[in-house]
This record gives C-alpha cells, sequence and structure tokens, in this order.
C-alpha cells in the first residue's frame, strides 16, 4: 500500500515534464539565415534613419559598378591600359638581360621573368585579338616582342650571351613602339571623350 | 624608467621594425614607386600618423580595461553587432594570409628557383607548426628581429643617393600626376597595408597574455610611436628604391619578380639574395600574426579558452581556428592565384572594411566604463576619424575605377 502513492507520484512528475516540455519553445535547429537576419536588424538599430534608408542601395550601386568594370573594353582602350604592362615587361627583359649578363641574378631567376613576361605579352596579345576593332599594328608588336622574350629565355638557357645583348638591344625600340601606340589611343580616347556632348 | 623597461622598450621599437613590412607594405610601395615616384610617400605618412593612434588605443585598452580589442567590442556592443566586424576581419584574413603564404613562397622560389606553388603545403606546414610549438614572445621577438633585414631597403634607398628635394616633396599631399584611377587605388591599397585591421586584434590579445598594466601604458605609448615611426622608414625605403630603380626604365610592378630589381641597382648580386631573405622573413612573421590573430578572434567572439602561450591541449579550439584559417588559405596559392594580384586586391578590400573595424575601436576608446580617466583625447579622436572616413570614400571610388581602367 506504501508503494502507491509513490508510482502515483511518479506518474504525475512524467506527466508535469510533459506539460513543460509541451509548454516551452521547440529547439530549432542552427539557421544561419535567421541569425544573419536578426544581426542586419541589430544593425539597423544602431545606425542612423538616413543611413539605415541609403546603405543597402548604395552597396547594391557600387557592386554593380566593380562588376560592370570587369566587362569587356574596346580595342583602343585595352592597348591603352595593357600598353604601359607590356611596355614594363620589354623593359624589364631589358633590365634583366643586362644584370644576367653582369652575373648579378641567377640564371633561374632570369629565364622565370623572361617566361613570365613573354606569358603575360602573349595573353594581352590574346585578348586584343578577341576584340572586333583590334589594332593589326598593335598585334604585331605585341607578338614580336613575346617571341623576343622567348628568344632571350633560350639564349640564356644556351649561356649565348652576344646573343642576348642582340636580342636585348632592340627592346628599347619595342618599348617604344608600344608606347606610341598607348600615346595615340590616349588621344583618341580623349577626343572622343571631348566630342561626346 | 628602470632597466629592464628599457630593454622591454627597446626590443619592442626594434620587433615593431623588423615586423612593420609585410607582404601589402613591399608589394603596394613597389607599385606606387614605380609608377608614380616618390608622389605617394605622403599616403604612407599619413597612413603611418594613423596606425600608431591605433595600435596606441588596443595596447591602452589592453593595459586599462584587460579587455582585447575583439572581447571588448562584444561585450559593448553585444554579439549580434559583433559578428559583421568578425565576417569582415575573416573575409580579409583568409585573402590577406593567402597572400602572405604566396609571399613565402615567392621568396623560396627566388631562392631556389623550384616554382612557387610548390612551396605553398611546405610552408603552411612550417607556419602551423611554428604556432604549435612556439609561445608568443618566442614568435613575435625572433621573427620580428630576423625582419631588421629589411632594413638593407633603407640602406638601398640611400646608396641609390635620390633627389632629396623630390623625396621632401613627395611628402606633400597631392594629385595624380597620371591615371588618376591607378593612383588613388595605389594609394587607398598602401593605407589598406598599413592599417590592417588584423594589427589591432594581434596587439591587444599580445598585451593581455604579456599582462599589461597602467604601468606599462608609457611603453605602449614608446612602441606604438617610434617603432611604428620607424618601421615606416622601412616601407619608405622600398618605395624609393623603386622609384629609383624601376620608375626611369618604365618598369611597372606585374610580378614579385620585377620587384627583386629594386634591390639589385644598389648592392648587385647580394641585394637580390637580400630581397629574397627580407621577403620571406617579413611574409613567414606575418603569416603567423595573420594566422594567431585569426584564431584569436574566433576564440574571443565565441568564448573559448585562447592564449599562444598555453600548450595546445589547454586551447584545442583555437589551435584549431588558427590551423583551419592556414589550411583555407593555403588553397589560394595551391589553385595558383597569382600572389601579387591577390596582394594588392586584399589590400585594397582592407580600406574598404577598415570603418567596420575602426569604428567601434573609436566608441569603446572613449568610454569611461573601459578607460577611466585614460579615454581617447579630441586629436586622436578627430585624426582617426578623418583618415579611416578619408580612405574608406576613396575606397569606394577607386576600386571600381581601378578595374574599369583595366
Amino acid at each position: 500500500m506504501a508503494e502507491r502513492p509513490i508510482w502515483k507520484d511518479r506518474k504525475s512528475l512524467r506527466n508535469t515534464d510533459r506539460q513543460i516540455a509541451a509548454a516551452a519553445e521547440p529547439i530549432l535547429p542552427f539557421d544561419p539565415v535567421a541569425r544573419a537576419r536578426d544581426a542586419c536588424r541589430s544593425m539597423s538599430a544602431v545606425a542612423p534613419t538616413c543611413f539605415r534608408r541609403v546603405w543597402p542601395l548604395a552597396w547594391l550601386t557600387w557592386i554593380a559598378a566593380c562588376l560592370s568594370a570587369c566587362g569587356p573594353k574596346p580595342a583602343c582602350q585595352q592597348v591603352e591600359n595593357s600598353g604601359r604592362s607590356v611596355a614594363s615587361w620589354a623593359a624589364t627583359a631589358d633590365m634583366v638581360a643586362r644584370r644576367w649578363i653582369g652575373g648579378d641574378i641567377p640564371t633561374s631567376y632570369a629565364r622565370d621573368t623572361l617566361t613570365q613576361g613573354e606569358q603575360q605579352v602573349r595573353q594581352v596579345a590574346a585578348s586584343l585579338q578577341k576584340a572586333p576593332d583590334a589594332d593589326p599594328v598593335a598585334l604585331a608588336r605585341y607578338r614580336r616582342l613575346s617571341v623576343v622574350l622567348a628568344q632571350m629565355d633560350q639564349a640564356i638557357g644556351k649561356g649565348d650571351t652576344s646573343g642576348l645583348t642582340r636580342l636585348a638591344g632592340t627592346l628599347p625600340a619595342v618599348g617604344r613602339q608600344i608606347d606610341a601606340l598607348r600615346m595615340r589611343c590616349r588621344a583618341q580616347h580623349a577626343k572622343a571623350g571631348t566630342q561626346t556632348p | 624608467m628602470k632597466a629592464r623597461q628599457l630593454l622591454q622598450v627597446a626590443l619592442g621599437i626594434l620587433t615593431s621594425i623588423g615586423g612593420f613590412l609585410d607582404v601589402g607594405a613591399i608589394a603596394t610601395a613597389a607599385d606606387a614607386g614605380a609608377s608614380f615616384r616618390f608622389s605617394l610617400l605622403w599616403v604612407v605618412l599619413v597612413g603611418t600618423i594613423c596606425v600608431i593612434f591605433l595600435v596606441e588605443m588596443a595596447g591602452r585598452l589592453a593595459a586599462v580595461s584587460k579587455h582585447t580589442y575583439a572581447d571588448a567590442v562584444r561585450e559593448r556592443f553585444g554579439f549580434q553587432f559583433y559578428i559583421w566586424p568578425v565576417l569582415a576581419e575573416f573575409v580579409v584574413d583568409f585573402l590577406v594570409l593567402g597572400a602572405e603564404i604566396g609571399g613565402v613562397c615567392i621568396a623560396l622560389q627566388l631562392l631556389t628557383g623550384i616554382g612557387f606553388q610548390w612551396w605553398a603545403i611546405p610552408v603552411a606546414l612550417a607556419v602551423w607548426l611554428t604556432a604549435w610549438l612556439g609561445t608568443f614572445d618566442v614568435i613575435e621577438n625572433s621573427v620580428a628581429l630576423l625582419g631588421l633585414v629589411t632594413l638593407a631597403f633603407v640602406a638601398g634607398a640611400v646608396v641609390l643617393h635620390p633627389p632629396w628635394a623630390a623625396v621632401a616633396k613627395g611628402f606633400v599631399p597631392s594629385g595624380a600626376p597620371q591615371e588618376p584611377a591607378h593612383y588613388w587605388f595605389t594609394a587607398v591599397s598602401i593605407m589598406g597595408a598599413l592599417i590592417s585591421p588584423y594589427l589591432l586584434y594581434f596587439y591587444s590579445s599580445g598585451a593581455i597574455e604579456d599582462g599589461w598594466e597602467k604601468k606599462d601604458l608609457t611603453m605602449n605609448r614608446l612602441v606604438a610611436g617610434v617603432g611604428m615611426g620607424f618601421g615606416s622608414l622601412v616601407q619608405m625605403g622600398v618605395l624609393i628604391t623603386a622609384a629609383m630603380m624601376l620608375a626611369p626604365r618604365g618598369i611597372g610592378v606585374d610580378d614579385y619578380g620585377q620587384i627583386a630589381l629594386t634591390l639589385v641597382g644598389p648592392f648587385g648580386h647580394w641585394g637580390y639574395y637580400l630581397f629574397a631573405v627580407s621577403l620571406g622573413v617579413t611574409c613567414f612573421g606575418a603569416c603567423m600574426e595573420q594566422a594567431l590573430e585569426t584564431g584569436f578572434v574566433v576564440s574571443q567572439a565565441l568564448g573559448w579558452n585562447w592564449g599562444e602561450s598555453k600548450a595546445p591541449v589547454e586551447a584545442t579550439r583555437f589551435t584549431m581556428a588558427y590551423t583551419l584559417s592556414i589550411a583555407a588559405s593555403t588553397l589560394l596559392m595551391v589553385v595558383g592565384i597569382d600572389p601579387l594580384k591577390l596582394t594588392l586586391f586584399s589590400m585594397a578590400l582592407t580600406a574598404v572594411m577598415l570603418p567596420l573595424v575602426v569604428t567601434p575601436l573609436l566608441v569603446i576608446m572613449n568610454d569611461r566604463h573601459y578607460l577611466g580617466e585614460h579615454t581617447n583625447g579630441w586629436l586622436a579622436n578627430i585624426v582617426v576619424g578623418a583618415i579611416i572616413g578619408l580612405t574608406f570614400v576613396l575606397a569606394l571610388v577607386a576600386i571600381p575605377l581601378e578595374y574599369l581602367g583595366g
């Protein structure tokens, strides 16, 4: 007889537990979207009202501007933009050749740099070729430069100092030609800019 | 000041100088010198003033309130606000750590001739192993003292006999001499490289680990002011050597290999190896700081046990955080992303994120609840607020314009 009330108590205890559990908020799984939304709200609460209204629009505009900047460009603008890099590789190759002959830099570095330059110039030429109004003169000069860089790499590989000196001697002229092309494109660009109402 | 304290200050200043450069500082300063000669020196000066104020604030906060920066932001603004600067810091950390690992890999490529991608995993393992085995002081002091090799850039700048009048003129803010989009993008990248938010988290965490107190405030001021001030001389040295060696020849910075030529001019054969060692040591030090800082930020955000001076078994989740961060950033190099492009992009992105990370610091530094009588003066508030605001606006304008220009 003494056991009965205890059993009854346990049973009622279990029922109470179930009621509490049912009444309590269900434990939800981690929801990153809801967390992010809450964080946005708390951020908004801190920010001033005018800022709160403007900032999503401002960010969207900025991201759109960044994305539109990555779009294709006319050939002349490409020459203007990439010409500096191409001329820079011509000047780099010239300096690398002189320093390698002077024994200031190791062969592996000289060859790596020339290979890198050759690849970069070739890439620029390839992207220029895709433009519908590609300038054949610029394209020919870029291709010529990439060939010279490849030949210089080979000359270093063979230890051909005189061949390297001869090839390096052609680089300043190539650089000047590319600069002239850039300047022409820049002038065209500026002229188009002034003509646009 | 006692002899021991003087020694601490001297060591702090030396490590600040040695640890000042990282991949971002080298790349952005070399690009600035090669493209615009001395005309961006003023940006280095302005950025240095700002970073001196910020580092001093982070140290003062730790010494007075016994809070790391991350702890203080979480406590003052709540976790739901704190998640934003942490997420911003996460993105930047991921990219910058990748760039720093790339810097070490490039240095090893220059020294051995083996392609940089092959070095990504060995470098990551070396960084991880050093973080696992080393204590905070050993890591900070040894790597930063080795970083004194970067003084070669200052020596190189002097050896090249730059036109000092033109150098002095470079400290006066000016507009773009040519290519305005690239000029302002480079200016913004320099600011992003100088005012790295990770410095604030790392410096305040280090101060807590070292048990700084109010009596260390003078040391903090000296280390921040003198150390960072002299450290920026190294960055100016990079800019001046690039302006003297690359700009007159029309060499731009499209590849790290081109930056190596800056020291070949003044030092010949040795210059090449000095550059490689400088790049490797500074980037390795920055990798350590960056990885540990990610561990600090995550652990402090989530209330985990943290501390570089603790054995990994005592702070397992902190150890896991920096391990995962190193592994994730290494992937950027393994897949062959161009380290220079990654560096310049991540520095510009850092500039965009700056207000999100620095504004809470300014609020806390003016809160008497945390700082008591050591709150900010008006000068510090105005200088930091103005520089960060201006950098942010410039970054918003310059980044799309730079990519529009190709």
